[in-house]
């Protein structure tokens, strides 16, 4: 089953066409991450899912719906998107960024309910942040703090997660550990996730399926073992590799990069 | 800490009723208000202090509030009724009349309501490209605004000798100011605070950024526009009655975020009432200092209020970086 569809899109911004004709399933279930060279439309592609851009052509669905027909408030209740970078005060702490997560569940006449009151404590319990939720945002390291806005999308109780370089000024041991939550959550509770990543290993490690976007088309589309082979890398990311493979997943090591 | 503000309002509204060529103690303050016992008292509250008190708080509310929306919505420090042309489109209008239609005074708050919320509109407009974007709002303020105060200086320099009662409204005061100017500004007051109190937790969500808002389940454009036009009808009644009010609007939001914190359920009582008490004690200030001379009361709160505020920005650093 397909949570997401896009059919025949094009993204222009400015006068320069960002994405070109694309053809893109996410199935439901499943991790998805996209990779791709800086500039190739990644972010693009996350940005127009999660209706931040309009497509020139073509369309977007969620669950066979153009995703631009859903009201705000009911697409925030099926899709949560994180942004590569936030923003918030300083002085906002962990359990309000959470709370801001059931703002689509909540009617302002109504306040807090207790369903609201148990998706922030389930949000900050899965994420680890129990003894951080009366701290202050700008009081804490870059690691807590991303996963921070991560139970705050979690609070919206999404069917879909999208995450836009979620591991990204992270050290790597948190960067493992907030993927480690990823999968957690798609395994034992059953959300979706699509996320642009950086690094490629990471992402053959943690997916399900890999597509590669380069120059604002998909450029290869399957499961890690099939995409991230010497070919594609040599193609895409202009490097010659060695590929490993570690329990299934393919590593790759890059030795030099790729005579054009 | 809201209490504390409460009280300096409430402290404000008896202060400016109290103080004057004629000194009146505050249970004759009450007195003259709650029973209709005929007297000199009773005139000098019901017909000069208590009108120009009320004009005073809610012109200060007006301005605080107004700030504090835009800062949140445009997520920019800086942003003020100044900086979204508000200002400069009453002031335009208000020197217009002043200046060049001197008989017609009495239409100055009308037409620069009108004026306020054009210069508005045509910078809502100037920004628009498919959406709003902050801080295209903010660039295309400023040059509006520079705009309609060149404009505004020509007229001062073509009719030079007729400059001094524009000059009172380019720097706001609230002299003579009585109940017909309360009712203009009354109504706005109420609507506009009480809807942008409704709103607090939006704009909590908008400081998150765009992307973040609309993950939330915010209609972004929807209610950045709603708040901005709060906040415009908010600063324009409030500089069509007093004139051209500096520094409130920019500097009590601040002072309250770094008093209370930035979280706009507080915030937004907290600016109404610190805007309030700050304009009743300046314009005590203004009307008594070099009494019977008045000075115009934006130089009181900007005198008074800048030393306070940088005293607060070096002792306190949390909630900005």
């Amino acid at each position: 089953m397909d949570i997401i569809e896009v059919k025949d899109m094009d993204i222009i911004l400015g006068n320069k066409k960002i994405i070109d004709r694309v053809d893109l399933n996410i199935q439901q279930g499943k991790i998805t991450s996209i990779i791709g060279p800086n500039g190739s439309g990644k972010t693009t592609i996350l940005r127009a899912i999660c209706r931040n851009i309009r497509p020139g052509r073509g369309t977007i669905t969620l669950d066979g719906r153009d995703v631009f027909s859903y009201t705000s408030n009911a697409f925030a209740k099926k899709v949560a998107f994180l942004a590569q970078s936030h923003e918030c005060p300083n002085d906002l702490t962990v359990r309000e960024l959470v709370g801001y997560g059931r703002y689509a569940h909540k009617s302002w006449w109504k306040g807090n309910t207790e369903e609201d009151d148990s998706a922030v404590e389930w949000a900050v319990e899965m994420t680890g942040m129990t003894d951080f939720a009366e701290k202050n945002m700008g009081t804490l390291s870059g690691g807590e703090r991303q996963r921070a806005w991560i139970a705050m999308a979690l609070a919206q109780k999404p069917e879909l997660l999208v995450l836009d370089e979620p591991t990204t000024y992270l050290d790597i041991c948190y960067q493992l550990e907030l993927l480690e939550l990823i999968r957690d959550l798609n395994k034992n509770e059953g959300i979706t996730v699509i996320m642009v990543l950086h690094d490629i290993n990471q992402a053959a490690r943690f997916s399900d399926e890999i597509k590669i976007i380069d120059k604002g088309k998909v450029f290869a589309s399957g499961s890690p073992c099939e995409v991230v082979n010497t070919a594609n890398l040599r193609e895409v990311f202009r490097v010659e590799t060695d590929i490993k493979y570690d329990g299934g997943s393919p590593v790759f090591y890059p030795k030099r990069v790729a005579a054009m | 800490m809201l209490f504390i503000f409460a009280l300096f309002a409430v402290a404000g509204f008896f202060i400016s009723n109290s103080v004057g060529a004629m000194k009146i103690s505050i249970p004759d303050i009450v007195d003259a208000i709650f029973t209709d016992r005929e007297g000199p008292i009773r005139q000098v509250i019901w017909n000069i202090r208590l009108p120009r008190t009320i004009v005073a708080g809610l012109v200060g509310t007006n301005l605080a509030v107004s700030g504090a929306i835009l800062q949140g919505v445009m997520r920019n420090p800086l942003a003020d009724p100044h900086i979204i042309g508000i200002s400069s489109g009453a002031g335009l209008a208000g020197v217009i009349i002043l200046i060049l239609f001197p008989q017609l005074t009495y239409l100055v708050p009308p037409v620069a309501f009108l004026g306020a919320m054009g210069a508005a509109v045509m910078i809502y407009m100037l920004a628009w490209k498919g959406g709003i974007q902050p801080l295209r709002v903010i660039l295309a303020g400023v040059a509006v605004s520079s705009l309609l105060s060149a404009l505004i200086s020509g007229l001062m320099v073509f009719y030079s000798d007729r400059v001094s009662g524009a000059l009172m409204f380019m720097s706001g005061g609230l002299s003579a100011r009585s109940w017909p100017h309360v009712r203009i500004i009354l109504p706005y007051t109420i609507i506009g605070c009480i809807a942008a109190f409704i709103m607090a937790e939006k704009q909590n969500i908008l400081v998150l950024g765009d992307d973040t808002a609309r993950s939330l389940g915010l209609n972004v454009e929807a209610d950045r526009m709603i708040l901005t036009a709060i906040a415009s009808i908010l600063a324009a009644s409030a500089v069509s009655v007093a004139g051209l009010l500096g520094f409130v609007g920019l500097i009590v939001p601040h002072t309250v975020r770094l008093l209370i914190g930035s979280d706009n359920r507080y915030l937004i009582p907290g600016s109404a009432l610190l805007g309030a008490g700050l304009l009743m004690m300046s314009d005590t200030l203004a009307r008594t200092l070099f009494s019977p001379q008045e000075i115009p009361v934006g130089i009181i709160t900007a005198t008074l209020g800048a030393p306070f505020f940088l005293f607060l920005l070096r002792r306190r650093d949390d909630g900005y970086n």
